[in-house]
Formats: structure tokens, C-alpha cells, sequence
């Protein structure tokens, strides 16, 4: 029982022993810089004379062997130009989505008077502060208007840094801003947070069908954007002074199209 | 007689081992290798060991070290003769289970392809590389079985 057991691992030895005469030969061959294993590559020669027929049947051999590389080579191209053609259409898609969000905002009166930096949000803060894209490195600077895609003034921009600014929205309860409707009455606009305060400043032509008020560059606004719709507004008048307030009815998504509008 | 046998086996060996690295080339698959000389080592290793298979397995590795490979001398004679060696350890290691077959096969087979362990696609390849090579064997095994 025994002598069946270690048959096998005395079997093993002689193979030991060519592993190690390997390893001997692998020693030489790396101190010899490999002269051992280059010299019967070297010393044989594998070009013979070849007959022309033979010739011509080893040069239709080869031409198989080309067209399968130019069958590899216009199989890596073809499978090259189908990936490009894949971020094409990607690229493509984007650009449509672009278009898309463009459209609705070109519809507003003179919006071709301005160069329009699209922006988006990148986060925001437990002050409901804003945070987006866009900095001075597109020229921004701060209180310039930040525009929805319908035009409406969202808000303006309370800092600005190098790629990101600070957005200063109705959501914030230091928002101030001075608004005029179409006959040149003036207004300011703050908020609480959760309520938008409107109230006059110099009132010299009111009428009731005042519809919006407007940014206005008599501010220092970079253009003449409606802020609201005040045509489902309330106000009171009282001793020559208009009051209103409006709650929020929809709130900033992050989908949110930002457009910051600046005169060409 | 023993060394005409093998002279015999060693040419065998040999052209068995270039047949296999000229039908890689001929597949040109990069995920696949067909690998009849590994079949042949697992074969002499595994259901015929002897030592008159060293000097064919060392000729071999001689062979393809300076013809076909860029390494040392004495690199694939090496591994040839681990694969034979841990083949059979494993196989008789394992004799008991019942996948001793399939485990020695997937050792030798590693062992096999040690040098091409560092690539990055080595996953990718032994697998179904495994897989291919095993089928053939376990198909040769029933050929070899009817004809017995």
C-alpha cells in the first residue's frame, strides 16, 4: 500500500529535475543576453526557391491572408463609424432638447435684442438660495436678471463667482426688486419666503388693466422682462398707495429652464 | 528504441504545439483559444504519466521558446512540465470527488495561461477558453470510449 502511494510523487522527481535544467537554461540564456535562444533563429535560413507554380500558390495564400486583414481592418473602421455615429445621435438629442427650450423663450417680444446665456440650477440651500451655473467667466455680473423659458423674471444674481453665481429668487426673503408697470407707475417687490409683497412707490398714471410689471433699464435691469402676471391679483388701493400679496403657485424644479439675458 | 521513440514523440509533441498556434492565428479570435497541445499534455499527464513524456514536453517548450516566443529559453518547458505535473498531483489529489476531472483540467489549464494572467481581458478569455477546451476533450474522451 505503501510503495503505490509514493510511486507517483517519486514519479514527479525527473520532472523536477528538467524543471530545474530549464530554469539552468533560462539563467544562461539571460546572462548570454539571449545569444541561446536567438541563435537557431539566426543560423536557419526559411527562405527557399520556390518554384513558379508553387509561388503562385503561395501568393494566392497570401492574398487570402490580406483580404481577411483588409476584412479585420474595414470591419474596425465600420465599427469606428458606428460609434461615432452613436454620440452623433447623442449630441443630436441633446441639441433637440436645446432647440426645444429655446423655442417657447423666442416667442417673447425683443428677445432678439438680447444674447441669451443659458443656465441651470446646481443646487440650493436651506435659505432657499440658488446656486447656478454660469459665472464670470460668461460675463455675469451681479444683478443681472435671470429669466424662465416663458421670460418671466425668476430672480436676479445677489454674487457671483468664476462658473457659478447665487441666485437671489422670490423664495428668498431678502428679494427686493423695483418693477414698473406699462404706464410708468413704479413698484417694489420683496418677499417673506412664502408670500410676494407688492407694493407702489410713485404712482402718477394707475389704471386698473395694468396686466404686468417689468423689469425696466431705468433700474439698472439689463432689460424690459415681465416679473408678474398681475392680472389675478388683488390689489388694494388706499390713500394713493397700492398694496397686494401673492402666494407662490409653482415652485423652482431643477429641470427648470435659466436663461440670463444680456444686451447685444 | 527508447530514443527513436522519443524522437517520435518529441516531433509529435512539436507539431502538435505549431498546429495550435497556427489555428489561433487562423481563428483570429481574441476571447477564444483552441489549445490541442494543452489537451495532449492533460491527456499524457492525467490517463498515461511517465517520465518518457519529459523529454518530448521539454523539447516542445525548447522549440516554441525559440521560434515562436520572445522569452527566455527554458520558459515554456518550464510551464509544460508544471502543467503535466500539477495535472496529474490534482487528479489523484481529487480522486474521490466527482469533479476531479474538471477541477485538474481548470488548474492545468490556468497554469497553462499563466503568462497571459497579467492581461487585461484574462477573465474574458479563459473562460469560455475553458469551456471550449473541456468540451473538445470530454467529447475526444467519448470517441476514445466507443471505439474501446
Amino acid at each position: 500500500m505503501q510503495s503505490t502511494e509514493a510511486l507517483p510523487k517519486r514519479s514527479y522527481i525527473l520532472y523536477i529535475l528538467f524543471i530545474l535544467l530549464s530554469s539552468l537554461l533560462i539563467l544562461i540564456d539571460y546572462f548570454s543576453n539571449k545569444e541561446l535562444s536567438s541563435y537557431f533563429p539566426n543560423s536557419v535560413n526559411f527562405e527557399f526557391e520556390l518554384e513558379n507554380s508553387d509561388f503562385t500558390f503561395i501568393q494566392r495564400f497570401n492574398t487570402l491572408f490580406e483580404q481577411r486583414a483588409q476584412l479585420v481592418s474595414e470591419n474596425i473602421r465600420l465599427e469606428q463609424e458606428i460609434q461615432d455615429l452613436r454620440s452623433l445621435e447623442i449630441v443630436n438629442k441633446e441639441l433637440q432638447l436645446q432647440l426645444e427650450s429655446y423655442e417657447e423663450i423666442s416667442t417673447v417680444s425683443n428677445i432678439q435684442n438680447f444674447e441669451l446665456l443659458s443656465s441651470g440650477f446646481i443646487t440650493r440651500n436651506l435659505n432657499l438660495e440658488y446656486l447656478i451655473y454660469g459665472g464670470t467667466n460668461q460675463q455675469l455680473e451681479v444683478g443681472d436678471l435671470v429669466i424662465n423659458e416663458k421670460g418671466f423674471v425668476v430672480g436676479y444674481l445677489r454674487e457671483v463667482f468664476y462658473s457659478y453665481s447665487i441666485l437671489e429668487s422670490p423664495y428668498s426673503s431678502d428679494f427686493n426688486l423695483e418693477v414698473m408697470d406699462k404706464y410708468n407707475n413704479t413698484y417694489l417687490i420683496t418677499s417673506n419666503g412664502s408670500e410676494m409683497f407688492i407694493s407702489s412707490i410713485l404712482l402718477d398714471n394707475y389704471k386698473d388693466d395694468i396686466d404686468f410689471l417689468y423689469t425696466d433699464i431705468s433700474f439698472n435691469h439689463s432689460g424690459k422682462f415681465p416679473v408678474v402676471d398681475t392680472r389675478l391679483i388683488n390689489f388694494e388701493y388706499q390713500n394713493n398707495q397700492i398694496n397686494a400679496s401673492v402666494k407662490f403657485l409653482d415652485s423652482f424644479t431643477f429641470n427648470t429652464k435659466l436663461f440670463i439675458p444680456k444686451f447685444k | 528504441m527508447i530514443f527513436f521513440r522519443n524522437i517520435f514523440r518529441s516531433i509529435y509533441f512539436v507539431i502538435i504545439l505549431f498546429f495550435e498556434t497556427l489555428i489561433n492565428f487562423l481563428i483570429g479570435l481574441d476571447w477564444i483559444v483552441i489549445c490541442p497541445f494543452f489537451l495532449l499534455i492533460y491527456f499524457v499527464s492525467t490517463k498515461r504519466f511517465d517520465n518518457q513524456n519529459i523529454i518530448p514536453l521539454v523539447i516542445s517548450g525548447l522549440s516554441y521558446d525559440v521560434f515562436l516566443s520572445e522569452n527566455y529559453l527554458g520558459v515554456y518547458s518550464i510551464l509544460f512540465l508544471l502543467v503535466a505535473i500539477i495535472s496529474n498531483y490534482i487528479q489523484k489529489r481529487f480522486q474521490s470527488t466527482n469533479y476531479q476531472e474538471v477541477i485538474s483540467f481548470t488548474f492545468g489549464f490556468l497554469i497553462y495561461n499563466t503568462i497571459n494572467l497579467l492581461e487585461a481581458n484574462f477573465i474574458s478569455f479563459f473562460i469560455p477558453s475553458l469551456i471550449i477546451n473541456y468540451l473538445i476533450y470530454f467529447l475526444y474522451q467519448r470517441t476514445l470510449g466507443t471505439r474501446v
